[in-house]
């Protein structure tokens, strides 16, 4: 495939005989034509085409959120995202995002409680799961990656984790309740 | 437009009846048939100008349809360019206002916004000096009629666009312009005419020449005007078959990846208009002995044509808006009968 | 009124005197003087000037000069979920944009022309893409020489900016406005043309994928002048896309 720009709206030529692309970002079908729905330049992985841009896209399904935690509830945490998938958000433009209970680990789900899994200011990551409603996307953080990945204590330092479900504070020694993502 | 909470199976429900062959609406027209039109002019007492418009009402309770009243009101304003916009010769302002009750699901913000859309359209089309009416200058150069063109949708069923044209042109023929006679002081005339005779003679002579002995207002020198009694209210606005009339075609695209043309359709109801977005307006005008003039066309809700496809919405546009017009010139034609016959016994019986 | 007739009185009223415009006297100069009727005025575009938004655009068209800038697509506030996103023009004009100053307030022309330009657009963002979110187009008119201009250019730079933006677009959208002075098609009418024209019509189309996405006229025009000037004005834009092709191409921002 040729590596040059093209334009909202441009047909994508395709070699005749060869196998039908799978479409990335980017690329539209309109009456079995491909096009391009970016500017940019047409990038084939695989059976893949599509289009990159770098830009701060509203977060979907299955994005890979990080964000800080807002509110506390008995029932929900409110998150404020900030980084979607890997690109983050202009300032002032953040998105709400809220996880339930039942939805911030895999196992005991009905014991969960929401103020021994996250305080508020700690850095999330956790992966979208609905558009939810009106207000908030809905995030969950039941995989071993997800969860708090950056948390002060209550003496201002940040904590190191030490287990799934506690952080440690350097300095005082003392053991805080949080859900932690799995270090990478 | 205003859109109602339709759900995604009433759409599709919708759109392929509209699509299907024959096609299939859920009250049983056609579709070009228009739901039953009724129009009463004359409606406000204190008006120059009023209708009363209904489409689709259903006939037993009188409920259940797309309800426009429209009125114009004249108003003397001073021409002074120091002293607002008063322009020689007239100016026609319209404005369109929606009642909260015709559109219960709209936010206050969302209702102004709609308004204002009405508002610009109606404006835009019928103030256009293209259609402006001859009669309503008083005195050149001091005083001139405003018309306030004011139309309120009071209840919306679907296809508010088309009954409020035709209300705004029932109204506006209804409209009957005061006759005002220019007042002149005498004594100022006559010295006027001597000094005509030694000097720049030609000028006047051939202003004189202009006036005729019925016109009164034409008279330049008059600096004040009167409002003769008679048993009508006035001579009705210059040029009012010209008013224009609306259609607009709705139209239902096929779902995407299918093959299957663009299926037109008049009069949509509130469901049919949120289940098919895109819609082309077309505001007809036909004046005696020419061809048919577009007053304005627009294309509202998101979608997409082909210039061909345009070219035939246009040309089908324009058979339907013809009916819809001869339609409209009868009723209008009996109201005047009607409403003459009542005015004249009423000054009668003074 | 008490007259002193041992005075020459001067006259009761008096007038301040009006002085007429460049191109706005009674008559205009036909045929056109400076290009002829199938001309357009040249355009500069230039995607990328405002550093801080998604997206933006500047376009001059002779007198015509506007700022575009795009903003999101953001999390709709206040609104209730919708599965596709909303686009949302907003437009303004500078106080010292028309030969009378205009107050620096949301008037009526502002909120038509915004209508005018989101009709547009509409068609051509992908919003299916982008649920629950909005997507703001902010357009500052510096310089406006007729409103049919202001929505023609106003359209053009808005898609280049939404382009420039990186938001998904089936196609980028050009639009030219058109008039119909006498019997002929002038396009691309400056306001004095536009004011002695029999009527006006603006076509905004997506050339690359041949469909017409808006289509404003007002005015009188017979069916065939207008289905002509409709063809006159789809030909330009096939033009003026290559002109924000060029731009888009050469833009430093998208590099």
């Amino acid at each position: 495939m040729a590596s040059h720009r093209v334009l909202p709206g441009q047909p994508i030529s395709v070699p005749p005989n060869a196998p039908a692309p799978q479409l990335g970002g980017g690329i539209y079908v309109r009456d079995s034509q491909l096009r391009a729905s970016l500017v940019g330049e047409v990038q084939q992985e695989g059976p893949t085409l599509s289009i990159s841009r770098v830009r701060p896209r509203p977060p979907a399904i299955n994005s890979v959120v990080l964000g800080s935690v807002t509110r506390l509830s008995p029932l929900q945490a409110t998150i404020s995202i900030s980084v979607v998938d890997g690109v983050p958000l202009p300032a002032g433009e953040e998105f709400t995002g809220v996880i339930r209970s039942q939805d911030v680990r895999a196992t005991e789900k009905d014991r969960v409680k929401i103020a021994d899994s996250f305080r508020g200011g700690d850095v999330v990551r956790g992966v979208v799961i609905s558009l939810g409603d009106a207000r908030s996307y809905f995030l969950t953080t039941a995989l071993n990656n997800l969860g708090v990945i950056f948390a002060m204590s209550e003496a201002g330092k940040v904590m190191v984790p030490v287990s799934w479900k506690e952080m440690r504070c350097p300095e005082t020694g003392r053991l805080e309740k949080r859900k932690c993502a799995k270090p990478e | 437009m205003a859109s109602v909470s339709t759900s995604k199976a009433e759409v599709s429900y919708i759109q392929s009846g509209l699509l299907s062959n024959p096609p299939l609406r859920a009250d049983g027209r056609g579709l070009y048939d228009y739901r039953t039109v009724s129009l009463e002019t004359g409606v406000a007492p204190l008006a120059n100008g009023s209708a009363h418009l209904s489409i689709g009402q259903n006939p037993h309770d009188g409920g259940g349809g797309t309800e426009v009243l429209a009125a114009a009101k004249l108003e003397v304003e001073s021409v002074d360019p120091g002293k607002g916009e008063g322009m020689d010769g007239g100016r026609i302002v319209c404005t369109v206002s929606c009642s909260p009750s015709a559109y219960p699901h709209l936010s206050s913000s969302a209702l102004d916004d709609l308004q204002h859309d009405l508002t610009t359209l109606l404006h835009q089309t019928l103030a256009h000096p293209s259609l402006h009416p001859s009669n309503l200058a008083i005195l050149a150069g001091k005083n001139s009629w405003l018309l306030n063109l004011d139309c309120v949708v009071l209840a919306d069923a679907g296809n508010a666009h088309d009954a409020l044209f035709m209300a705004a042109r029932a109204a506006l023929w209804d409209c009957k312009v005061p006759r005002t006679r220019g007042v002149e002081y005498k004594a100022a005339a006559a010295p006027a005419a001597k000094v005509a005779e030694s000097g720049e003679m030609d000028v006047d002579r051939d202003a004189e020449a202009q006036q005729s002995g019925f016109d009164t207002r034409s008279i330049a020198r008059a600096v004040d005007f009167e409002l003769p009694d008679y048993w009508d209210e006035g001579e009705v606005l210059g040029g009012r078959e010209r008013w224009p009339v609306c259609v607009t075609l709705n139209i239902a695209a096929p779902p995407p990846g299918s093959k299957g043309s663009l299926v037109p359709y008049l009069d949509a109801i509130q469901q049919e208009e949120a289940a098919t977005p895109l819609r082309l307006l077309l505001v007809f005008s036909f004046p005696p002995a020419t061809s048919a003039r577009l007053q304005a066309m627009r294309i509202l809700g998101s979608g997409e044509l082909e210039s061909d496809q345009i070219r035939a919405f246009v040309g089908t546009g324009e058979n339907y808006a013809r009916q819809l017009w001869d339609a409209l010139n009868g009723k209008l034609r009996d109201e005047d009968i009607r409403r003459g016959q009542r005015a004249r016994d009423r000054f009668a019986r003074r | 009124m008490s007259l002193d007739r041992r005075r020459i009185n001067g006259p009761d009223e008096s007038f301040p005197p009006v002085f007429a415009l460049d191109g706005l006297q009674g008559t205009l100069a036909s045929p056109r003087k400076d290009r002829s009727p199938t001309d357009i005025r040249p355009i500069f575009l230039q995607p990328g000037l405002i550093s801080q938004a998604n997206g933006s655009a500047y376009i001059e068209t002779a007198k015509t000069k506007i700022a575009c800038a795009v903003y999101g697509p953001r999390q709709s506030r206040n609104a209730a979920y919708s599965e596709t996103g909303r686009l949302n023009v907003e437009v303004k004009f500078t106080p010292f944009s028309c030969a009378r100053r205009r107050a620096p307030m949301r008037d009526a022309e502002d909120r038509s022309i915004a209508v005018a330009i989101h009709q547009a657009l509409v068609s051509s963002v992908r919003l299916d893409l982008l649920p629950k979110s909005t997507i703001d187009i902010f357009i500052t008119i510096i310089e406006s020489d007729g409103l049919d201009g202001c929505v023609a250019s106003g359209s053009v730079a808005a898609s280049a900016a939404l382009a420039d933006a990186g938001i998904e677009l089936l196609g980028l959208v050009t639009s030219c406005a058109a008039a119909i002075v006498g019997r002929d098609i002038w396009l691309d009418p400056t306001e004095g043309e536009a004011r002695f024209s029999n009527g006006t019509l603006v076509l905004a189309c997506m050339p690359a994928l041949k469909k017409i996405t808006s289509v404003w006229q007002t005015g009188e025009m017979q069916v065939t002048e207008a289905l002509g000037c409709m063809d006159a004005c789809q030909e330009k834009c096939t033009e003026i896309h290559s002109v924000v092709a060029q731009a888009l191409l050469e833009s430093p921002s998208l590099k």
